[in-house]
Parts: C-alpha cells; sequence; structure tokens
C-alpha cells in the first residue's frame, strides 16, 4: 500500500491547524471567562465590602443601616440577589427579603481574604457567592474590644448571591461565536493548505511525467533541471548520469558488434581476391594449390572473427552456459598458435615460451580458447617488426595464470587501458590498432570476468605490450552467469 | 601503366598485386602506410589503390598528404568501411573512387583503368592516331584495319606513348610508368623496345608515329 505524499503531508497540516485553532480557540475562551468572572467577583465583593461597611457594633447588639443603599436587587420579582448575614457562632443575623427563609451556604473564611464559590440559588438559577468575614465597625461610644474573644465573637461572614445566568449567556454566545469562526478559519485554513500542497508538489508530478516519458529507445534524452526543486536536483542529475552511462554503454556495444562485422569483410575480400584473381586465366596445378592454400589463411581468419562474434554475442545474450572441463594449458596454447605461426615468420618474431608441466586445470576450454587467441593475434600484430614474443602460463594454489607479451609497444599504459574499455563514440578516425588492439582486448575481458577471473594490461610506450590472463583453476559446474552491469564497467 | 598497391592484409594485396600485373600494369605493392607514401613520393604512379585501415600510417592520412603535394596520381581507395559518411571524406579529401571490400576484382580492374584513362583525360576506351587504333581496354590493337600482335611490354609502352600522345617523353619518365621497382633501371632497354615497336607498326609501309627527337625522347603522333 502506497503513501500519498499529498494525502499525507494534507492530513497532519490540516491536524496541525485543526489542533493549533482549538487550542486557540480554548485560550481564548479561558481568557475571557477568566475575565468575565473577575469582573462579576470584583462587583460582587464591591457591593459586600459595601453592605459589610454599614453593620455596626452598638449597645443593642449589631446593627443594619442599609437606607442609603440600594437594595432593590434583593426585593426582586424575578432574579434577585441573595444576601445574609451570619453571626459568629453560626446563627443568622440577616437574609434579604429575597431568602425568606431559606440559607445561603455558610462557608469559613479567613477575614479579608473573601471567597467566591458557583452555587445553585434558591430560585434555582445558576449563581455566583461571594462570602466575606469582617469586624463591623463598633460604636462610636461603645469601649474598644476588651479580650480577643470578644473580637473573634464579633467577627460576622457576609454571603452575598448574585445571579450569572448573564454571564453565563454571554460565555454561551462567545463559545458559540468561537466555535463558528473556528471552523470557518478551519475550512479556510483547509483550503489553502489543500491549494498549497497541490501546487507545491506541481513539481513532483511534472518530474514523475518526463521520467515517465523516458524511453528505452531514446537513451540521448534527459531530464530537464529547470524548474525542479531543490531537494530533487541532486535525484535529477543523478538520474541523467546514469542515462547517459546507460547511453554511452549500448552504445559502445553497438559499435562494438558492427566493428566485428565489418572485421569479417577483409578476410572475405581476401578469399574473393585470392579467387577471382586465380580464376580470371587458366593456371597451373601448382598455381591452383598456392591459391588454395592462401585461402586456407583467410578462411582461417573469418573463423577466428565468428567466433569471437559468435561469443560476444552469447555473453551479451545474459546468460551463457560455463563449461568446466578438464585443460592442459601447455597444449591449449600450442594448438592456438599454430594458426599464427605463418604470420610470426613473415613478421621473423622471436617467439619464447615458458610452460609449466603439466599445467592442467579445470575451465571452459573454448572460452579460454578464443580468449587466448585473440591476445596471440594481438601479439603477433603488433610486435614491431623482428620484435619478440613471449608466451607463458602458470598454475598456483587456487588461480591460473597466462601471459603474453610482445616488444614494440605503440600505446602507453593509460591509453592501453581506455583503449580496451571499449570505444568511445566519435573516435572515427580509428586507426587499425585501435580496431584490433580494442575489439579483441575488450572481447577477452568479457571471458575472463565469466570465466571469474580479471585481464591485466602493461604496456610502456616503445617498450613492451603485456596482457596478464588470470581465473581460477576451478571452473565451478555448469552454471548460468548474468551478465555483468555492462554501465558499471566504464572508465 | 604502374599502379601502388598500400593494403596490410596480404591475401588482398598479393592477389590484387597479380591480377594487375596479368592485366598489363606494373605493380609495387607494399603492407605498411609510411612505406607506402615514401614509394608514392618516390615514384609518379599513375593509379594508387589505398586501404584505409592501415598499420603505421593510416589511410585518409596518407591521402591528406599526397594531395598537399599536388600528387598526380589517381587514388582509388580500397576499405571495409561502407557507410555514406566514409564514402563522403574520402572522395572530399580527394579521392577519386572508392570501392568497398568485398569486392569483384573486375571491377577494381576496371576502375583502375577508368582512373588511368581520366589521368591522361583520353575520353573513349579507344585511342587513334592516323591509321591506329588501340583499344585501352581489350588491349587490342589495330593498324589499319589488321591485328597487331605485341608483347605485355611493348603493349604497355604503346600505351602510355598513346595516353600522352604528342607530348615528348624521355626514356626515364617512360620506364617509370611501364616497370616496377623490381626491374633494374635500364634506359637502353626502352630503346630496344621503341625499336621492336616500330617495326611491327611499320609493316606494310605504313608511315612512322613514333618520333625521336633530340635527346633520345620519343613521342606518338602524325607527322606532317
Amino acid at each position: 500500500m502506497s503513501t500519498s505524499l499529498r494525502r499525507t503531508l494534507f492530513v497532519r497540516t490540516g491536524l496541525c491547524a485543526g489542533l493549533v485553532l482549538l487550542l486557540a480557540g480554548l485560550v481564548l475562551y479561558w481568557l475571557f471567562r477568566s475575565g468575565l468572572q473577575r469582573q462579576v467577583d470584583q462587583t460582587l465583593i464591591d457591593k459586600a465590602n459595601l453592605l459589610a461597611s454599614t453593620v455596626e457594633q452598638t449597645h443593642w447588639g449589631v446593627e443594619l443601616d442599609y437606607t442609603d443603599l440600594d437594595m432593590r436587587e434583593f426585593r426582586a420579582e424575578t432574579g434577585p440577589g441573595y444576601l445574609q448575614l451570619w453571626l459568629a457562632d453560626g446563627t443568622a443575623l440577616y437574609r434579604s427579603p429575597s431568602l425568606q427563609t431559606t440559607d445561603l451556604p455558610l462557608v469559613e473564611v479567613e477575614p479579608e481574604s473573601p471567597r467566591f464559590q458557583n452555587s445553585v440559588l434558591p430560585d434555582h438559577r445558576p449563581g455566583r457567592l461571594a462570602i466575606l468575614s469582617f469586624v463591623p465597625r463598633r460604636e462610636d461610644s461603645l469601649p474598644q474590644a476588651a479580650t480577643d474573644s470578644t473580637a473573634v465573637a464579633s467577627k460576622l461572614t457576609l454571603v452575598l448571591a448574585r445571579d450569572t445566568s448573564d454571564t453565563k449567556a454571554q460565555l454561551a454566545a462567545f463559545r458559540l461565536a468561537l466555535l463558528a469562526v473556528g471552523l470557518a478559519s478551519l475550512l479556510v485554513v483547509t483550503g489553502a493548505i489543500a491549494w498549497a500542497i497541490r501546487s507545491g508538489l506541481k513539481p513532483i508530478a511534472r518530474l514523475a511525467a518526463s521520467i515517465h516519458h523516458l524511453s528505452p529507445n531514446d537513451l540521448a534524452s534527459r531530464l530537464t533541471t529547470d524548474r525542479v526543486p531543490a531537494e530533487f536536483r541532486p535525484v535529477v542529475d543523478r538520474l541523467n548520469q546514469l542515462l547517459a552511462r546507460l547511453e554511452a554503454a549500448f552504445l559502445r556495444e553497438k559499435t562494438m558488434s558492427a566493428d566485428l562485422a565489418h572485421e569479417l569483410r577483409t578476410p572475405l575480400a581476401g578469399l574473393r581476391s585470392i579467387i577471382e584473381v586465380t580464376l580470371s586465366r587458366p593456371r597451373t596445378d601448382e598455381e591452383y594449390a598456392a591459391a588454395l592454400t592462401e585461402c586456407v589463411q583467410s578462411a582461417e581468419h573469418l573463423q577466428h572473427l565468428v567466433e569471437n562474434l559468435l561469443s560476444l554475442a552469447r555473453i551479451e545474450a545474459g546468460s551463457f552456459e560455463i563449461d568446466p572441463v578438464p585443460v592442459a594449458l601447455p597444449s591449449l596454447l600450442r594448438e592456438v598458435w599454430k594458426s599464427f605461426q605463418a604470420a610470426a615468420e613473415e613478421r621473423r618474431l622471436q617467439v619464447r615460451w615458458d610452460l609449466p608441466e603439466p599445467g592442467e586445470i579445470q575451465t571452459d576450454r573454448t572460452l579460454l580458447a578464443v580468449a587466448v587467441n585473440n591476445i596471440m593475434d594481438n601479439a603477433v600484430n603488433y610486435a614491431d617488426r623482428d620484435g619478440e614474443l613471449e608466451f607463458s602460463a602458470r598454475v598456483t594454489g587456487q588461480s591460473a595464470e597466462i601471459r603474453a607479451v610482445n616488444s614494440g609497444s605503440e600505446l602507453t599504459q593509460s591509453e592501453a587501458e581506455t583503449l580496451c574499455d571499449r570505444f568511445r563514440r566519435g573516435d572515427r578516425a580509428r586507426s587499425a590498432t585501435c580496431v584490433h588492439y580494442g575489439l579483441g582486448l575488450s572481447l577477452v575481458r568479457s571471458i575472463l570476468e565469466q570465466l571469474g577471473g580479471e585481464m591485466r594490461i602493461e604496456a610502456e610506450a616503445g617498450g613492451q605490450f603485456a596482457v596478464t590472463l588470470q581465473f581460477p583453476r576451478q571452473g565451478s559446474d555448469r552454471r548460468h552467469v548474468t551478465t555483468p552491469n555492462r554501465g558499471s564497467r566504464s572508465a | 601503366m604502374r599502379v601502388l598497391i598500400i593494403e596490410d592484409y596480404r591475401p588482398i594485396r598479393d592477389s590484387v598485386a597479380r591480377g594487375l600485373r596479368e592485366a598489363g600494369f606494373a605493380v609495387d605493392a607494399t603492407g605498411d602506410g609510411e612505406e607506402g607514401l615514401w614509394f608514392a613520393i618516390e615514384v609518379e604512379y599513375d593509379v594508387i589503390v589505398l586501404d584505409l585501415m592501415l598499420p603505421g600510417l593510416d589511410g585518409l592520412t596518407i591521402l591528406k598528404r599526397l594531395r598537399a603535394q599536388k600528387h598526380k596520381a589517381h587514388v582509388l581507395i580500397l576499405s571495409a568501411r561502407d557507410t555514406v559518411q566514409d564514402r563522403v571524406a574520402g572522395l572530399n579529401l580527394g579521392a577519386d573512387d572508392y570501392l568497398v571490400k568485398p569486392f569483384a576484382f573486375t571491377e577494381l580492374l576496371a576502375r583502375v583503368q577508368s582512373l588511368v584513362r581520366r589521368r591522361y583525360e583520353a575520353e573513349s576506351r579507344v585511342i587513334q592516331v592516323a591509321d591506329l587504333v588501340i583499344d585501352l581496354q581489350s588491349r587490342a590493337v589495330r593498324r589499319n584495319e589488321a591485328a597487331v600482335e605485341l608483347t605485355a611490354r611493348e603493349y604497355s609502352l604503346l600505351e602510355y606513348l598513346a595516353l600522352r600522345k604528342g607530348q615528348t617523353l624521355t626514356r626515364p619518365e617512360i620506364w617509370e610508368h611501364i616497370y616496377d621497382f623490381n626491374a633494374e633501371l635500364n634506359s637502353n632497354v626502352i630503346d630496344v623496345y621503341v625499336g621492336s615497336l616500330r617495326k611491327k607498326l611499320e609493316r606494310n609501309g605504313s608511315p612512322r608515329l613514333i618520333q625521336i627527337q633530340r635527346g633520345l625522347r620519343y613521342v606518338l603522333e602524325e607527322t606532317g
């Protein structure tokens, strides 16, 4: 199940926005409510203090003088306020008219620290109480309180209760408003988020579309890097790099096969030329025999090339069955050498051999023969006239090694290494050297990889050119070998 | 006429050289580019058959150098490379003809002969001087409708004189165009051949066509 980036982003930002809006709403509400509450309580306590200030301790006891105060609320028909005064001993000193026979709750409070609490009023409405504890002022003529107990005894508790319906309604209205605004905001924000996400992710959709349009038939195309967001630049660049390498690799494959096919023309032309010229007029038996012998040389050359081409095709087809059989290296080398003997003599080359006995290994004979054929071909053709060749083989505990050295190298080490790495495009003015070395040794490298080994080249311009083939002496049994990743083999 | 073959693949080189020699050409052949260029500079070949993929110096470079020196030989490129670009490149660099391998030898021969004619601006395959008719392709010579039998060397000499009819030629010059490197230079041999050629051509009292001028120069032309 694939996750949609868009959906994830949308859900997460939406949730965050919702949460933030919710929190903001809650905070706003709490602030408003606290403010409102404070206001209400202040009003209550002011009234309570005012009421308390009119209470007087007289000779005859505690007296309330409310004549100057507005006491209408305590007599109202609907929604009255309630007032009750308690003596220190718990008896009710005064009840407002609105109270009649009921009591307001009595709560112990310290003097100077009034308390507030919510309560249900006698008429069942929600209300707020202010509870004040105080010592009434003494009538002027009264002596000061003699003892503490007297003072304590004169502590009064005033409870003022008012209806909070209004407040509650206000709060409710506010709540509603907040909710409405919050929801509307959420909707707008969600819409904005959706738009932002969609337009923000457009480059991805574009990128996906252009990747989709890449065709395996057109490896020259690249992804455009303009209007690609910074986060994706490395990805696009890398992709383009890989495309370039893929293109180069494919081109090299094509060029190589084309060149090999091309190469077939030379021995074919030789055959044809010999035959046609020989047939152009009556010849002696000796002349016919000589011509036919020459044809054999061209035919062998042709065969060698065709085998190369076939090996290459099989390796490139992606699977190749390695067929390990016992192989005696000395006899293999000498046998392959036979077809080069004449050419070596014509070029007056000195040949040295350094072969182990018995030199037995287990490997795919066909492949190895093609590889050996190619390195000998190169050695013979690219040694200088009157030069020297050396062919050697070695078998150690785990591996086998075959080496072909020719004098008169035309290439330096770095040239040799890049040459054998297949052809670069555009190298149209190739000389015969390039073609022969490049083709043959590229194939040898492929073959050695199939055998689980490697090919090494040491070249020194004007000095020696040495090719070393190293591979396991025990090839594994019939197995399908997949072609190594050609792209990764490029220089 | 003299041909230089520069081709590194021996079976082709040897068989083409043989075939051309048998067709009456003087032929020098080499498999090395450097050596080929040196030959070409030393000798005024009529046609050079040039392979492109050579060890040492490659064919196109040789061609460029020859043209830079205004070498007069006509060049036929013989190559396995067959794309239009390859052919155009070769022709643009100064080649006169381009033949792709594998090729039919008869075609190569015909093209070489055509290049020889072009080299000497012969309009057709038949050259006529007075009543002497020389068919360049069949190598048949007739004087006054009667066939004249010539040896290969005599024919080569006559052919060269005819292609350059009206022009006075020195003996070394003639030698250069009808002998290859294998023959040791011996100018007197030319005199001998001229003598025998005259005898055959002037049979039945036909007027002399090969004139000798001061300094042992020869020219084929009508007198009068």
